[in-house]
């Protein structure tokens, strides 16, 4: 089972946000050094930074350092993050009408829909109305490859 | 104690048009649909639209909020007493006796007795907040900036520190949100970690980002459990039942009192809400009555007890976000960005100057708690079936909704993204057990308790004494450490005892 497996995700996390939180640090530091733009910054940096060591050190007392999580493996939801991904990139160059209708009906071939009719005829019904009713609510220009803009 | 003044001025604000009225039963009628859907928060619903209450004035958007919330606290017993599945973690006590009750042929009256202590559970909640408004608004207005911080502090502990288990990395959420919160601008004028893209010269447009973490990505999680409601026997409901149980509900009143008040004092505190008010209602439920085997073998009071706590919560939490302008949990931090969204800052002053919306916003929920009663009744047949719709069909509908949404907010392809990144940030962070409720809030108040903070120092000239003279700070600072640590030292103290024993 997953949860007993050796799994580098987690330890990876940790470094991420560390990372992310040093970062941010060295980066309000090279702003302005002052206390006034360091006040919040600074301590709660150091805060997270010994929280993510105490975590790290903990885990290593416990020899859990790359535990597995006891959650679904992340490969087996990553083409629902790619297939998700990939709508929200395409959008301008599809146009949100059909970059929508194709997602849905990708969407529902992954999760092992095979009644045609019923996937193109929601793909194409549900797909087309969003975007068509967005459309017109927003007062922004959608970019629109099918439909009237 | 009671502005009849304001009274007066918000039952104008309510009834001088039927403008505020038309998004009620919209409103309810989501947050049933999101509620019964296993998986489905009701956070999640006000998140997806919120983006519609933009073209809302302020009263319209809070009425459209609270409706969800009012019909979601309801909603998620559905699928909790028919199939066995909360529909949001605020109904898991309801399962307990509520499925068993099911499974004797009394889903009706389990059903009944789920909304009867609904309506009165939620009732209950808004007229403590109705008499308590007033004396929280002059509490409150005592509290400086230095208090506002430690109080920002404390919620976000208690947030943070609700997964027993993952303390640390609740807190590393909490704190790295409210990290996140500070990008861009400051109040002194100083741009930090917008990586020269000038759209975060503005900060992370928490909207997206909090439509990413707690919808986005919780379908993800979703995506391979396929048709959830499989098993679901096709059940028919039958009205006459369903009163018969709202009549049972009726019999247990002192069981229903105490749920009401449990929620709305648990649904205060930040951080803790309906999630938890629903089970310390049923185990304190259990615990003082006669017969405490009775539980979980179907007991109607059972019901009750989770059902009253859960929904009163709305009132409890709605008086820490009104009074203090933190949100106790997803669901008001949702209508805390509706707050900014309208130009307008939750807390002290908010409910000193606007007393009348406040008063209209109580008014409002008052009617809608009866409007329950009727959609209800006339949903519960329908809702049993919505329940059984393929998650395939609806994860990326729902998906494609946040993603237009969110395009609505920003007016470009920066709410997408937004949405994007913050959903692979959360389905991340769920995966390996960071609270994403507290990296969401913490990224809603960082640039207040930045300002706070801020404020303090300009105040007290940067010496460090002056929290020491101020002992309003200091307590709330003493009640941030008990939270804390009483938890693990409870479990060294538990375990120390049990090793004893052996």
């Amino acid at each position: 089972m997953s949860e007993y497996k050796r799994d580098y995700g987690d330890f990876l996390v940790l470094m991420g946000l560390g990372a992310f939180t040093l970062w941010y640090l060295l980066d309000a530091i090279s702003v302005s050094a002052t206390p006034q733009n360091l006040l919040l910054i600074l301590p709660l940096a150091i805060i997270v930074l010994v929280i993510i060591a105490l975590e790290l050190i903990l885990r290593i007392k416990h020899g859990s350092l790359f535990q597995g999580s006891e959650e679904e493996p992340l490969h087996r939801t990553l083409p629902v993050v790619g297939l998700f991904a990939a709508y929200v990139l395409s959008l301008e160059t599809l146009g949100f009408d059909i970059a929508t209708v194709i997602f849905l009906a990708l969407f529902l071939i992954l999760k092992g829909e095979r009644n045609w009719l019923l996937l193109s005829g929601y793909s194409v019904a549900f797909g087309l109305s969003v975007a068509f009713f967005f459309s017109q609510m927003l007062p922004y220009p959608m970019t629109l490859l099918l439909l009237p803009s | 104690m009671i502005d009849f003044g304001a009274i007066g001025q918000g039952l104008d604000l309510l009834f001088s048009s039927f403008g505020p009225w038309l998004v009620v039963v919209p409103g309810i009628v989501l947050g049933l649909i999101f509620g019964a859907t296993p998986g489905l928060q009701i956070s999640m619903a006000m998140a997806i639209f919120l983006p519609m209450t933009m073209y809302m004035d302020f009263i319209q958007a809070m009425l459209f909020l609270t409706a969800i919330f009012t019909g979601g606290s309801f909603g998620a017993g559905i699928p909790a007493i028919l199939m066995n599945i909360p529909g949001t973690s605020s109904a898991i006590a309801t399962a307990f006796d509520g499925y068993p009750m099911a499974r004797k042929g009394q889903h009706n009256q389990a059903l009944g007795i789920a909304l009867a202590s609904s309506v009165i559970g939620a009732l209950m909640g808004y007229v403590v907040l109705f008499f308590m408004i007033q004396p929280l608004s002059y509490m409150v207005l005592r509290l400086g900036p230095a208090e506002m911080f430690v109080v920002i502090l404390w919620g976000m502990t208690l947030i943070a520190s609700l997964k027993g288990e993952q303390v640390l990395k609740g807190l590393i959420a909490g704190f790295i949100g409210l990290l996140v919160g500070t990008i861009g601008f400051s109040e002194i004028g100083l741009a930090r970690g917008t990586m020269g893209q000038t759209y975060l010269l503005d900060g992370v447009p928490v909207i997206p980002a909090m439509m990413g973490m707690f919808a986005a990505s919780e379908l993800f999680k979703l995506a391979n459990k396929g048709f959830i409601v499989e098993s679901a026997d096709a059940r028919k409901v039958k009205i006459s039942e369903i009163f018969e149980g709202c009549k049972m509900a009726m019999r247990y009143p002192v069981v229903m009192i105490r749920g009401g008040l449990i929620g709305v004092l648990v649904g205060a505190v930040p951080g803790v809400g309906s999630s938890v008010s629903n089970l310390l209602s049923y185990i304190e439920t259990k615990r003082r009555d006669r017969d405490p085997d009775s539980f979980g073998k179907g007991n109607p009071k059972g019901v009750v007890a989770s059902e009253a706590a859960n929904s009163s919560s709305e009132g409890g939490s709605m008086a820490t976000l009104l009074a203090l302008g933190i949100p106790g949990g997803g669901a008001t931090a949702v209508m805390l960005a509706a707050f900014a969204m309208h130009n307008i800052t939750g807390g002290p002053q908010f409910i000193r100057q606007q007393t009348d919306v406040v008063y209209a916003i109580i008014f409002a929920n008052f009617a809608q708690v009866f409007l329950l009663v009727i959609i209800g009744l006339l949903f519960i047949p329908l809702l049993a079936n919505i329940v059984k719709v393929p998650m395939r069909f609806l994860i990326p509908s729902v998906l494609v909704l946040a993603v237009m949404g969110s395009f609505g907010l920003t007016g470009n392809m920066t709410g997408p993204a937004t949405v994007l990144i913050f959903a692979v940030i959360g389905w991340i962070f769920r995966h390996y057990g960071y609270s994403v409720p507290a990296a969401v809030i913490g990224m809603l108040l960082g640039s207040l308790a930045e300002k706070s903070l801020l404020h303090s120092y300009q105040i007290s000239g940067g010496d460090i004494m002056y929290v020491f003279e101020r002992p309003v700070t200091l307590a709330i600072f003493a009640l941030l450490l008990v939270s804390l640590f009483s938890q693990p030292l409870m479990k060294k103290l538990k375990a120390r005892q049990e090793a004893a024993q052996l």
